[in-house]
């Protein structure tokens, strides 16, 4: 029991990085990236392709964050003529290309069934010592990242962040390059979601394109949702809370009479309808912000 | 303050789901009692009872080979109710917790590790689709767990290491057969569809090999994505090449659309040879696949009868795949390696598997497996649909 | 060639029932509405339900499906996605996300996750000039076609299309001109709902009553919606057609004899990539539509 309540908090504080990347996106930044999975991915198949070839996890790691960043310049320079929901789609759409190149490439990503094995940077006989390591190394990070982003928020950059999400013309105006700005932005919060992505690899020693599904970045959406959006606290607050949503409705069944076929879609079902509920009665999140909506409109 | 009274409602909730989770997970605590399990059939429950032996399969109960997942469920549930009768275990009531892997490794690593660290089982059954049961061994492997795999057949599997061993038999042979078998028969050129997997990897590799060896052409092969609706397009594309017979292979419902578009396209009119037959047409609309013939593992052994009467007497009707004697022979061969150890210690339990293994006798024949834990005979037969039911071809 | 064609037809006729749908919602009420897509295998799956619970024939339960899908589309605006889109249109996207997720896993819950077949009989197909077409598809495409004929002239001869047509050039002139907007967006949400779970309904007689439908139509649809201009339903029925045809004829096309070298396809796996780089080029290179339709979005 212990080892399974390890495991969800070792999960959570991965996924608290994967919503912390995605809060100063969308949150502070204002950019709707419905891909957010695809930098998750870069990372996670680097280091499963690296570790397939034999080398080290650290190489993985690495050459996640670099390609990651460089794909966040390329999708920050797309941003320049796009509006929110027109480059939300555009988002999604690469996400789905590189989820679909990923599934057929099979002699360099190990094609629909993934790569597996992919031994850990931590080596110890006893299993409870190494989930510890795990537990204490990916909390540890998700402090970093925390605080890194946090302390970016109250910088002048995330103060020309805030007002591009609200007043991007305005933002213009003042003399500020905005795509400069995205550019800049996404060049952070990509390696983020990268660095997540190497964890959970290293962590399940498992990476599969069924973790590259839209469905997964749905879910950090609901996570910051849920917590508030353009508040790293209620990022992470967001990404336990669904966690434990997602998680402990597993064990629904050993409770109620539900079969155990529909079991997976209740729990996805349960998921769903928190983020409508949400959306309907508390948007702005558990940990609201000050200036809480979003209007892509003028962005 | 009507905001921290939702932050309290919200936090109350969450409270309320961890403690189910908490609750929930755990065996046998005061809520969910130890005597009544869930309402499902006897031997097999979702939750571990207390006082008794408790096992771990991890099966596709949902997703494209549901109907194979559900079967192999039935062998399970039939060995547990037999071994209780007899008595059971170490003394004990021999219990399987199944978990849904909902045909997808990532579940089936999820539902591994709940077995593994809330249900405490010592061994783990599982799964049907190599794609799946490669890396969930690999995970029961480094946890220190048995692994019992009863229903994939990639070589991969032979690698897994020592804690694993299958009731199945592995691919290796299986290409090789079919390739005969289709030769034999007369058929020189040939277009292969299997899913892009790495059990359709496997069987075509194999295939490949010895077809062609003999003197076999093969005009198109296509790995298809799974999932689709409609696979015209990959029809069309193996109908190109005009070849002698379609060698095909694939799971129950994505089979039964393959099944009806080749119909519809007037593809049926050419030979058809299903690996693994009773798999692709479980699902399969009659018309679609009569005069199909295809091979598939010999599944009942010698010794089977006693558990085909079981079967048919349980469910009222006939095998509904080949898989089901593979999960009961694996709940059988744990059972009886746990008596000779005299413990569920899975270490021991694993070093006494590796000696029963050598000589097992089981529902689907005579088990011997080699130092990989690997069943080293695995007998087929050649098959043929005729009026809903598969008997051996001429 | 042959086989393109009708491969096609039957694409089109499916794609554009359901992407007029969208392009309607989204001039109308202003927000992308991507659980639109959901409406197909909820409508295809009502069919199924009404077929089987009320032993009705297939006819009256498609029809029974569509209405109710219809319904369900005018309830979540109401309910829903109306108070969304006050806040910002990116709110409202949001919200259809999570009913596309509500959709999908409520289907799964109540029918389980295998597809399922509607009672049609299996006959094998019609062949002419090389190619093969069934009885299914050219039911496929002479009901789509008839729907769109009759959709397009309500939208251009009827009172209430030309209201919807005020209402999506400028939806506060059509209220000063008297025009009861909120009435003219609940009888367009009805009406999309209802095409495309039509267009849902033929593609499962096509193929088979699935939950995968609506995901994987989501990118080619919006390509279509957002290559034919949103806010014209015209523009996304020819987009559909062309987006149609060049998926079947690249799939068709032996580029490694054209390069004068051995034969080679474009691999089937990537078919679904076709809808995305068309998106991601028309969004990157003519956002407002290549026929120049839609309002200026970016």
């Amino acid at each position: 029991m212990l080892d399974f309540v390890i495991y969800l908090v070792t999960i959570s504080a991965i996924y608290g990085m994967l919503a912390v990347s995605l809060n100063l996106q969308t949150g502070v930044t204002g950019l709707l990236n419905f891909g957010q999975v695809a930098f998750f991915g870069v990372g996670a198949y680097a280091t499963g392709i690296v570790a397939l070839n034999g080398g080290s996890w650290i190489v993985g790691v690495l050459i996640g964050v670099v390609v990651a960043s460089l794909l966040g310049i390329v999708v920050g320079r797309l941003g320049r003529t796009l509006a929110a929901d027109y480059w939300a789609i555009v988002t999604l759409a690469l996400a789905e290309c590189f989820r679909l190149i990923v599934t057929n490439e099979s002699a360099w990503t190990g094609g629909p069934q993934g790569i597996g094995g992919i031994p850990g940077p931590f080596a110890s006989d006893s299993a409870l010592i190494v989930s510890f390591a795990w537990l204490g190394s990916c909390v540890a990070l998700l402090a970093a990242t925390y605080f890194v982003s946090q302390r970016l928020t109250e910088t002048q950059f995330g103060r020309v962040l805030r007002l591009l999400r609200e007043q991007p013309l305005l933002t213009e105006s003042l003399g500020h390059n905005v795509t400069a700005a995205k550019v800049r932005l996404l060049m952070i919060a990509a390696p983020i979601a990268a660095i997540a992505g190497s964890c959970y690899t290293l962590y399940i020693s498992f990476i599969g394109p069924g973790q590259l599904l839209p469905i997964e970045t749905f879910l950090v959406f609901t996570m910051l949702i849920v917590g508030g959006m353009g508040n790293m606290r209620g990022a992470i607050v967001g990404a336990v809370v669904v966690q434990l949503i997602y998680s402990g409705s597993r064990f629904l069944k050993d409770v109620f009479p539900i079969p155990p076929e529909n079991a997976g879609s209740i729990r996805v079902l349960i998921i769903g309808a928190t983020l409508t509920a949400f959306l309907l009665w508390r948007s702005e999140g558990l940990f609201p912000e000050r200036l809480r909506k979003l209007d892509a409109d003028r962005s | 303050m009507r905001d921290l009274k939702r932050t309290a409602t919200a936090a109350l909730g969450t409270a309320a789901l961890a403690t189910l989770a908490a609750c929930g997970g755990g065996g046998g605590s005061a809520s969910v009692g130890d005597d009544e399990s869930s309402p499902t059939a006897s031997g097999e429950s979702k939750e571990s009872k207390q006082g008794a032996v408790n096992l771990g399969a991890v099966l596709p109960l949902t997703g494209a080979s549901a109907t194979i997942g559900e079967d192999q469920r039935r062998g399970i549930d039939l060995a547990v109710e037999q071994i209780n009768e007899n008595g059971g275990v170490l003394g004990k009531d021999l219990n399987v917790v199944v978990e849904d892997s909902q045909g997808a490794a990532a579940s089936a690593l999820d539902a591994a590790r709940k077995l593994v660290s809330v249900d405490n089982a010592p061994v783990v059954i599982g799964e049907y689709s190599s794609g799946n049961t490669v890396p969930l061994g690999q995970f029961l492997q480094r946890q220190g767990i048995v692994h019992i795999n009863p229903g994939s057949s990639s070589p991969e599997i032979a690698d897994i290491g020592d804690m694993s061993f299958s009731t199945i038999g592995l691919d290796t042979i299986a290409g090789q057969f079919t390739a005969d078998a289709v030769y034999e028969r007369g058929y020189e050129t040939a277009a292969f569809l299997v899913p892009n997997n790495s059990y359709g990897e496997g069987v075509l590799k194999t295939f490949k090999q010895q077809y062609e060896e003999i003197g076999g052409e093969i005009t198109s092969e296509i790995l298809y994505t799974e999932g689709q609706s409609d696979y015209r397009s990959e029809l069309q594309r193996l109908a190109e090449g005009d070849p002698a017979v379609f060698v095909y292979s694939a799971y129950g419902q994505e089979s039964a659309i393959i099944n009806k578009q080749a119909f519809e396209m007037g593809l049926s009119d050419k030979p058809w040879f299903g690996i693994y037959l009773s798999m692709t047409t479980s699902d399969s609309d009659q018309a679609t696949v009569e005069g199909q013939i295809g091979m598939d593992v010999n599944y009942i052994g010698p010794d089977g009868q006693s558990y085909e009467e079981a079967y048919k007497e349980e469910y009222g009707e006939d095998f509904a795949s080949t898989f089901s004697g593979y999960t009961y022979d694996a709940v059988m061969l744990a059972a009886e390696s746990i008596e000779m150890a005299g413990s569920a210690e899975p270490e021991e339990v694993a070093k006494a598997m590796a000696e029963v293994g050598k000589d097992f006798s089981g529902a689907t024949g005579e088990i011997s497996l080699d130092e990989d834990g690997q069943r080293t005979d695995q007998p087929y037969a050649v098959l043929e649909y005729q009026g809903g039911d598969l008997v051996p071809a001429p | 060639m042959f086989q393109v064609l009708i491969d096609s037809a039957v694409r089109a006729s499916e794609l554009s029932l359901v992407a007029i749908g969208l392009s309607l919602t989204w001039g109308v009420a202003k927000f992308a509405n991507i659980a639109h897509v959901q409406y197909a295998p909820l409508g295809a799956y009502l069919a199924l339900l009404f077929v089987n619970m009320f032993a009705l024939g297939l006819v009256v339960g498609a029809i029974m499906g569509i209405l109710a899908t219809g319904l369900i589309g005018v309830l979540l605006y109401r309910a829903f996605f109306r108070r969304l889109v006050r806040a910002s249109s990116a709110t409202a996207l949001i919200g259809s996300l999570a009913i596309s997720i509500v959709i999908t896993a409520g289907i799964q819950t109540a029918a389980g996750p295998s597809p399922r077949p509607l009672p049609l009989p299996i006959l094998p197909g019609i062949a002419f000039g090389g190619a093969i077409i069934t009885r299914t598809q050219l039911i496929v495409i002479a009901i789509a076609t008839t729907v769109i004929i009759m959709f397009f002239a309500g939208l251009m001869l009827t009172k209430v299309g030309r209201s919807i047509r005020c209402v999506m050039a400028n939806a506060d002139l059509a209220e000063a001109s008297g025009i009861d907007t909120a009435r003219i967006k609940t009888h367009v949400f009805f009406v999309s709902g209802g095409m495309a779970a039509l267009g849902g309904v033929l593609l499962a007689m096509d193929t088979t009553v699935s939950l995968e439908m609506g995901t994987v139509l989501l990118l080619p649809v919006v390509a279509a919606v957002i290559m034919g201009g949103v806010g014209s339903p015209l523009g996304s029925v020819a987009a559909a057609a062309i987006l149609a045809v060049v998926e079947n004829l690249i799939l068709d096309i032996d580029f490694g004899s054209l390069l004068g070298g051995e034969t080679t396809y474009v691999p089937l796996n990537y078919s679904a990539a076709i809808g995305f780089v068309a998106l991601i080029l028309v969004m990157l290179l003519k956002p407002q539509g290549i026929f120049g339709f839609g309002g200026r979005r970016a």
